[in-house]
C-alpha cells in the first residue's frame, strides 16, 4: 500500500496548488500523507505559474461561458454547500466540490482520447446531525475520455457519476446527483437571489502581490429540494444551498498560513460571506474580506477592520489530532451584529488527500444586537498538529 | 581427550586424503542440491514476482477479441454503472531500436485508477513528474536497474521499434519497489500513461483489458449479475485466477526445474551417504582392535557418530557456500531460459531463503549420520573377533539382498500402477519416476550378484584362477560397493535417459520446423504483441513484395489471442496455398478433408497440446468470442507453444473479428535455389519502408534449433554436474574398497602373485564393476527416457514425439561407467603394488 499512499500524496501536492491559490496555504495542510516525504508544497508549485493566465484586473463576467471551465488558469472550483431538513425536522449538511487542476499550461495535440490537460478532484460530504455521523468521499479523474469535465450549453459539470446539470437552456435550475456506495444526494437547486460578484468587480485580491488573486462569484441562496439516500432509507429534504465559483493561478504570500471561511444565511433573508486569512505569525491578514448581501441582493463589502472574530471553543480530531476552532463569536459593530457561530456537530473534518474542516454551522445573535438566527457553512483550513 | 577419540583423530590424520574425500563428498552432495534448488527457486520467484506484481489485486477482468476492449466501456462502467475500483490496462511489447534482441514490456495504466490495483506509483519524485507523466506523450517509468544497465538517466530517451516505426520514449522516473526488496520483476518494464501507450501502439480507442476489484460475498454476487447484464456480448468477463497466469506460463518450466532438483537430491543424498559410510566401514579392523582392548561397542558407536557429525558439518558448510556460488552461475542459464521463453525479465537476483539452507544442512547432516549409524551399530554389535573378519559383513549383506530386491520389485510395480492411475497429474508422474528409479537401484545389487555368479565360470575359463577371484571379489564386496554402484547407475542412467529424451525431442523439433516452414522468405512485424493486434504489415509493402519477380506464391499470417470457452487461446489465421497447408503434420483427422473444411466452413485445426489439454478430438466444437462456433477438423503437431493453438482461415478470422491486418507474409520462391536471391531482393526493397524483420527459412530453422539448444543448456550443465558428483562418489567408494583389501592383496602377493597380477586383478575387478553398472544403467536409462517422453513431457507440454535411440549413447553410457570405475582404481592399485606385503601382514 506504500505506493498507493505515495500516489495520493502526489495528487495531494498537485491539488494543494488550488488551495494555495485560493488563499494562503501552508504545506502542513497536506501533511496527512506527506510527512517526511521531502517534497514541500512550496517546491511543488514553484515555477509552475509560468504559462498560465493570472488575475490582475477586475473582470467582466460573461455568462454562460463563465459557468464553464477557464483552462488558461491553473485551478478552479464549483463549490456547493447547504443545509437541508427532512419533513420530520431531521437536519443534514452537505458539501460537493468539484476542483479542476491544470496539469500543464498546454499540451501537444494528441490522438488518444485519454490525453488530458486537467485533473478533476471531487469532495463530497454529508453530515447526519441527528446521528452525529459524518460521511465524506473523494475521487479523482482526468478530463479525457469524457470521464470528467464541464459543458456550458446546457450546463453540465461531472466527475464520473457525480453530476450537476441544468435542466434546460438557462443555468438554473440545476440538478445535482452525487453519491458513493449506499449514500446519495439528489437535489434540485434554484437561485432565489441574484449572483454576487465578489471582491473588486470580480477580482478577489488575496495578498499585496499583483496576480495573487482570483476571479470569484457566488450564488448565496439556492432553494434546494430533493432527497437523501442513506443506507436503505430515502429521505425527502429541502433547504438552502450556496454556490461559490472561483478560478485563479497563483498562490499567496509565504507568510500566510490558512483561513477561516464563513458562508452564513440568516433567516431574515440576508447572507454574510467572510474569509479571514491567518498569517504565520498569528496575526489576521489585512486582505481578509467579505460581503453582506441584503434581502434584495444589494452587496456591501466587509473589510477586516469592520469585523471582530473570536474563537470560543476548540475541538480536537481523534483521527488526525488536529485542533479546530468550532465555535466562534463574530461582531460587526457597524451593522449591530453580534453572532455566535457554532458547528452543528464537531466532527466534520475532511481528512482526505488535502485535510481541512468543512461543516454546517448554526448562527444565533447575542446580547442587544439585531436578533437574527441562521444556518451556514464554515471552512477551516491550514490547521495542523502543534 | 579420550583414547577412542584420539584413535579416531589419529586415523583421520593418517588418512588425510580419505578424510578430505569424505568432506568433499558431503560438500558436493549438499552443493548440488542447494545450488540447483537455489537457482530454480530464484528464477521462479523473479518470475512470480513479475506476474503477481503486474497482475496486482484485481479480482475480475474484462477482455475481448484480438482488437481489445472498447475504451468507451470503461467510461460507461464508471459513469453509467458507477463502478469505482476498475482500471484500464494496455499491455504490450516493444523491441529496442538498437538491439533487436531486447524487448520491453510496456504497461499502460491510468495512474488515477491504479491505487487499489498495483504499486507502480513510486517512480514519481514530485508533482511535476506526475504531471509530466500524464501530459507529455511517451513519458515512461522504468526500473533503476534496467536504466542503469542501459545507461539511461532521468530525462533520457529510449528508442523503440514499435510496429516497424521508431519511437523515442522519455524516461521521467524510476520505479523502485521497497516492498519486495528487489526489483527484478520490474526489469524490462516500461510503465506509461494509458494515453501514451495507446499512442505508442496506435491502439486508439482500445484497451487490452479492464480490471476490476469486486467486494467479497453477497455484494459481489449482486454486482456480478449487474455487470454481466451491462456488458456487450463481444467481451469476456472473468474472475482472475490468482495463479492461472503463473501456472500456465511456468508449468513446463517448473517441471523441468523440479525434475532437476529431485535428481540432484537423489544423487547428492547418495554421495553423502557414500562418503561417510566409507570413512566408517574401512575402519572395521580398527574398531575390532579397540573392542579387543576393552572399548565398549557403545563408545565406539558414539565416537563414530561424533566424528561423522564433525566431518558432515565441515562438509555441509563448504557445501552451502559452494552451492550458493554455483547457483550464481546456474542462475544465468536458468534466467536466460525464462526470459527467452516467457519474455519476462529473467531475474539475476539470488533469493537465498532460510528454508533452503535448512534443507541443505539437514540433508548433509542427516544422511551423514544415517550413513555412519549403520556401520557404527554393526561395530557395536559385532564380537571383536568377528569384526576382524572382513567377510562377516558380506555374509550379512547377502542375506539382506534378496529382501531389498523384493522391496525394489514392489516399488517398481507401484511406479507402473501410479502412472496408469494418475491421469494427467504431473506430480504423481514424478513420484512414479522416483519410485521406479529407487526400486531399480534396490534390485541392482541382486542383479549384479546374479550376473557375477554367471560370469564366474566364464571368467574362470578366460583368466584362470584370477578371473574367478575377480568375480568373487565383486560378489563379496557388494556390501561395500552397492551404494557407490547405485549412485553410478543412477548417474549414468539419468544421463542416458535425459540425453535420449532431448535427442528425440530435438529430432522431432528439427523435423517439425523443417516440415512446417514452406515459404522461403518470411517478412514480419518485429516483436509480437499478444494484446495488441494493430501491429500489421503495411499494405503497400505487402503488395510490392507479392509482386516481386522471384515470388511464385505467398502466404499470409495473423496471430491473435481470442477468448473462448477455454480462456484466451492463440489463433493463427492464415491464407496459404494448398502446398503450404499440406505441410501440417496431421496426427488426427484427414488432411484433405481438413483442407476442404479450412476453405469452406467454420472450422479450426487444433494443435496437439491444445487437444491434449482440453481433451478435444476431430469433430468437437469450440466457441470463440462473439459466439462463433468452430468445428475441429484436424489435430496437428506443433511444438511452438505449450498452451496450444488454433489455426483458421484468415478471411474468416478477418470477417468475424474485424481485423484485416497481417503480421507475417511468407514468400515462396520460384525454386529453392532462389531463396538467397529473393532474400537479397527483399532486403533491397525495404529501405524507406516500414522497419520489418526479414528471415529466410534456413535462418529460422537454425534459430529455432539454437533456441532449443540454449533452453536445454541448463540441463546439460546439470547432467555434467551430477556425473562429476557420481564419479567422485564412485572414486571414493572404490578407493576405500581397494585400500581395505590391502591385507588380502598382501596375502596374495606373499603367496606368489606378481605386481602385474595385482594390477590386473584390481583393474579388471573395478572395470568389471563399472561395466556391470553401465550395463545395468541401460535398462534404467531407457525406461527413464520413456517415462520422460510418454508421461512427463506429455503431461507437462501435451507434446508427443517418437523416441529416438542412438546405439552410440548406450555404448558411451557403459564406457562412462567403466572409465569412472577405472579412474577410481588406479591409485589403490598403485599403492598396493608399491606396498611390501610383509609390512601389511605384520599387523596380523
Amino acid at each position: 500500500m506504500v505506493n498507493k499512499v505515495k500516489l495520493r500524496h502526489l495528487i495531494a501536492i498537485a491539488l494543494s496548488v488550488i488551495i494555495l491559490s485560493w488563499a494562503v496555504f501552508h504545506e502542513s495542510a497536506v501533511t496527512p500523507l506527506d510527512e517526511g516525504e521531502g517534497t514541500t508544497v512550496a517546491e511543488a508549485i514553484s515555477g509552475e505559474e509560468a504559462g498560465y493566465q493570472r488575475a490582475f484586473e477586475p473582470y467582466t463576467f460573461s455568462f454562460p461561458q463563465d459557468h464553464g471551465a477557464h483552462p488558461a488558469f491553473r485551478t478552479e472550483w464549483w463549490y456547493f454547500t447547504g443545509n437541508l431538513m427532512s419533513e420530520a425536522q431531521r437536519r443534514f449538511g452537505y458539501q460537493l466540490t468539484i476542483f479542476r487542476i491544470a496539469l500543464a499550461p498546454e499540451i501537444a495535440e494528441r490522438e488518444s482520447a485519454w490525453a488530458s490537460r486537467n485533473l478533476y478532484m471531487g469532495h463530497l460530504a454529508l453530515s447526519d446531525v441527528e446521528n452525529e455521523r459524518f460521511y465524506r468521499f473523494e475521487r479523482f479523474s482526468r478530463d479525457g475520455l469524457g470521464l470528467a469535465g464541464v459543458e456550458i450549453e446546457p450546463f453540465k459539470l461531472w466527475l464520473e457519476d457525480w453530476q450537476v446539470l441544468s435542466t434546460d437552456q438557462s443555468f438554473f435550475p440545476l440538478n445535482m446527483r452525487v453519491g458513493d456506495g449506499d449514500i446519495s444526494i439528489e437535489l434540485r437547486l434554484d437561485a432565489s437571489k441574484p449572483m454576487v460578484i465578489q471582491g473588486d468587480r470580480g477580482l478577489s485580491q488575496k495578498s499585496t502581490m499583483p496576480g495573487n488573486a482570483s476571479h470569484y462569484y457566488s450564488y448565496t441562496r439556492l432553494q434546494s429540494q430533493g432527497h437523501i439516500k442513506l443506507k436503505n432509507q430515502t429521505i425527502p429534504v429541502n433547504g438552502q444551498s450556496w454556490l461559490d465559483r472561483e478560478w485563479s493561478t497563483s498562490p499567496l504570500g509565504e507568510d500566510q498560513r490558512g483561513w477561516d471561511w464563513f458562508a452564513l444565511q440568516f433567516e431574515d433573508g440576508r447572507e454574510l460571506m467572510y474569509y479571514q486569512l491567518r498569517r504565520k505569525n498569528g496575526e489576521v491578514d489585512s486582505f481578509s474580506s467579505g460581503v453582506l448581501v441584503s434581502i434584495n441582493g444589494e452587496v456591501e463589502k466587509i473589510t477586516a477592520s469592520q469585523i471582530e472574530l473570536m474563537v470560543e471553543e476548540h475541538w480536537e480530531s481523534a483521527e488526525s489530532g488536529v485542533r479546530y476552532p468550532v465555535r466562534w463569536r463574530m461582531r460587526l459593530p457597524e451593522h449591530n451584529l453580534d453572532l455566535k457561530i457554532e458547528a452543528v456537530m464537531p466532527n466534520q473534518e475532511m481528512n482526505l488527500s488535502v485535510r481541512y474542516w468543512e461543516g454546517a454551522v448554526d448562527i444565533q445573535s447575542l446580547g442587544d444586537s439585531v436578533r437574527v438566527r441562521g444556518r451556514g457553512y464554515m471552512e477551516l483550513a491550514g490547521y495542523r498538529l502543534p | 581427550m579420550q583414547l577412542i577419540h584420539l584413535a579416531g583423530l589419529r586415523y583421520l590424520q593418517r588418512h588425510l586424503w580419505l578424510t578430505i574425500l569424505a568432506i568433499v563428498g558431503v560438500a558436493l552432495g549438499v552443493a548440488v542440491v542447494v545450488s540447483i534448488d537455489l537457482a530454480n527457486q530464484s528464477a521462479l520467484k523473479s518470475f512470480e514476482q513479475a506476474s503477481s506484481a503486474l497482475q496486482g489485486r484485481a479480482t475480475h477482468r474484462i477482455s475481448a477479441g484480438p482488437m481489445g476492449v472498447d475504451e468507451q466501456l470503461f467510461r460507461d462502467l464508471r459513469i453509467k454503472l458507477g463502478l469505482r475500483t476498475l482500471a484500464p490496462v494496455i499491455e504490450a511489447y516493444a523491441t529496442s531500436r538498437d538491439d533487436a534482441g531486447v524487448r520491453f514490456h510496456v504497461f499502460g495504466v491510468d495512474s488515477l485508477s491504479e491505487g487499489e490495483f498495483r504499486d507502480l506509483g513510486s517512480g514519481f519524485n514530485s508533482g511535476d513528474d506526475f504531471n509530466e507523466f500524464l501530459t507529455e506523450p511517451f513519458s515512461a517509468l522504468m526500473s533503476k536497474t534496467t536504466a542503469q544497465r542501459r545507461g539511461l538517466n532521468k530525462g533520457d530517451k529510449l528508442w523503440l521499434n514499435v510496429n516497424g516505426a521508431h519511437v523515442a520514449v522519455t524516461i521521467i522516473g524510476f520505479i523502485e519497489n521497497a516492498e519486495h526488496g528487489q526489483a527484478t520483476w520490474l526489469e524490462q518494464l516500461l510503465v506509461m500513461d494509458i494515453a501514451s501507450a495507446q499512442e505508442l501502439f496506435s491502439f486508439y480507442g482500445r484497451l487490452s483489458r479492464i480490471e476490476l476489484i469486486l467486494p467479497e460475498g453477497e455484494e459481489r454476487q449482486a454486482l456480478l449479475s449487474q455487470i454481466e447484464e451491462f456488458l456487450p456480448d463481444d467481451v469476456a468477463f472473468h474472475e482472475v485466477d490468482r495463479n492461472a497466469g503463473l501456472t500456465q506460463l511456468t508449468s513446463a518450466f517448473r517441471t523441468n526445474l523440479t525434475a532437476m532438483s529431485l535428481l540432484a537430491l537423489l544423487v547428492g543424498g547418495f554421495i553423502i551417504y557414500n562418503s561417510i559410510a566409507f570413512s566408517v566401514i574401512q575402519r572395521r579392523s580398527l574398531f575390532a582392535s579397540l573392542r579387543a582392548i576393552g572399548v565398549t561397542g557403545k563408545e565406539i558407536a558414539g565416537s563414530v557418530l561424533v566424528e561423522a557429525l564433525v566431518l558432515a558439518m565441515i562438509g555441509t558448510v563448504f557445501g552451502l557456500v559452494l552451492g550458493v556460488l554455483l547457483a550464481n552461475g546456474l542462475l544465468g542459464l536458468v534466467g536466460r531460459t525464462v526470459s527467452e521463453l516467457y519474455g519476462a525479465g529473467g531475474g539475476q537476483q539470488l533469493h537465498v531463503d532460510s528454508l533452503l539452507i535448512i534443507k541443505g544442512t539437514l540433508l548433509g547432516l542427516g544422511i551423514s549420520l544415517l550413513a555412519a549409524f549403520l556401520p557404527a551399530r554393526e561395530a557395536m554389535n559385532t564380537l571383536p573377533r568377528l569384526a576382524l573378519q572382513y567377510s562377516a559383513a558380506e555374509e550379512k549383506t547377502r542375506a539382506y539382498l534378496s529382501y531389498w530386491a523384493a522391496v525394489g520389485v514392489g516399488s517398481m510395480l507401484a511406479a507402473l500402477l501410479l502412472i496408469l492411475l494418475s491421469g494427467k497429474s504431473l506430480v504423481l508422474s514424478f513420484v512414479a519416476l522416483f519410485l521406479w528409479v529407487i526400486g531399480y537401484v534396490l534390485i541392482a545389487p541382486q542383479l549384479i550378484a546374479w550376473i557375477a555368479k554367471r560370469l564366474h565360470s566364464v571368467l574362470g575359463r578366460l583368466f584362470g584362477l584370477l578371473g574367478g577371484m575377480v568375480v568373487q571379489g565383486i560378489h563379496r564386496s557388494l556390501s561395500r560397493s552397492k551404494i557407490a554402484l547405485a549412485a553410478l547407475i543412477i548417474a549414468v542412467a539419468t544421463t542416458l535417459g535425459v540425453t535420449m529424451m532431448i535427442d528425440s525431442f530435438r529430432s522431432a523439433v528439427t523435423d517439425w520446423i523443417g516440415h512446417s516452414l514452406q515459404a522461403n522468405v518470411y517478412v514480419s512485424v518485429p516483436g509480437h504483441n499478444k494484446q495488441i493486434k494493430f501491429s500489421a504489415l503495411d499494405i503497400h509493402l505487402v503488395q510490392q513484395l507479392e509482386e516481386m519477380a522471384l515470388v511464385r506464391t505467398t502466404s499470409e499470417g495473423r496471430r491473435a489471442w481470442i477468448e473462448s470457452e477455454y480462456g484466451e487461446v492463440e489463433v493463427l489465421a492464415i491464407n496459404v496455398p494448398r502446398e503450404g497447408f499440406m505441410s501440417f503434420h496431421v496426427l488426427q483427422g484427414d488432411i484433405e478433408q481438413a483442407w476442404q473444411d479450412f476453405q469452406h466452413s467454420d472450422s479450426v485445426m487444433i494443435s496437439e497440446s491444445f487437444a491434449y489439454r482440453h481433451q478435444l478430438n476431430v469433430g468437437d466444437g469450440i466457441t470463440l468470442s462473439g459466439g462463433h462456433h468452430m468445428q475441429v477438423s484436424a489435430v496437428f503437431r506443433d511444438y511452438a507453444t505449450e498452451q496450444g493453438k488454433l489455426v483458421m482461415q484468415r478471411d474468416r478470422y478477418a470477417r468475424y473479428w474485424q481485423d484485416d491486418g497481417i503480421d507475417t507474409l511468407g514468400l515462396y520462391a520460384l525454386s529453392d535455389h532462389d531463396e538467397m536471391p529473393l532474400m537479397r531482393d527483399v532486403e533491397a526493397l525495404l529501405p524507406g519502408h516500414q522497419a520489418v524483420s526479414v528471415s529466410s527459412r534456413t535462418s529460422i530453422q537454425e534459430n529455432t534449433i539454437s533456441v532449443f539448444d540454449r533452453t536445454f543448456a541448463i540441463t546439460d550443465v546439470l547432467r555434467l554436474l551430477t556425473l562429476i558428483v557420481a564419479i567422485v562418489g564412485i572414486l571414493s567408494a572404490l578407493m576405500a574398497l581397494q585400500l581395505e583389501r590391502a591385507r588380502e592383496f598382501a596375502l596374495l602377493r606373499s603367496t606368489g602373485m606378481t605386481i602385474k597380477q595385482v594390477w590386473t586383478l584390481v583393474i579388471v575387478e573395478t572395470g568389471l564393476m563399472g561395466g556391470l553398472a553401465g550395463v545395468l544403467a541401460i535398462p534404467l536409462g531407457l525406461s527413464i527416457s520413456m517415462m520422460l517422453i510418454y508421461v512427463i513431457n506429455r503431461r507437462s507440454f501435451g507434446w508427443s514425439m517418437e523416441p529416438l535411440l542412438d546405439p552410440l549413447q548406450l555404448l558411451s553410457a557403459v564406457l562412462l561407467a567403466v572409465v569412472a570405475a577405472l579412474a577410481a582404481a588406479i591409485y589403490p592399485a598403485y599403492r598396493m603394488s608399491k606396498t611390501s606385503p610383509a609390512l601389511v601382514l605384520r599387523g596380523e
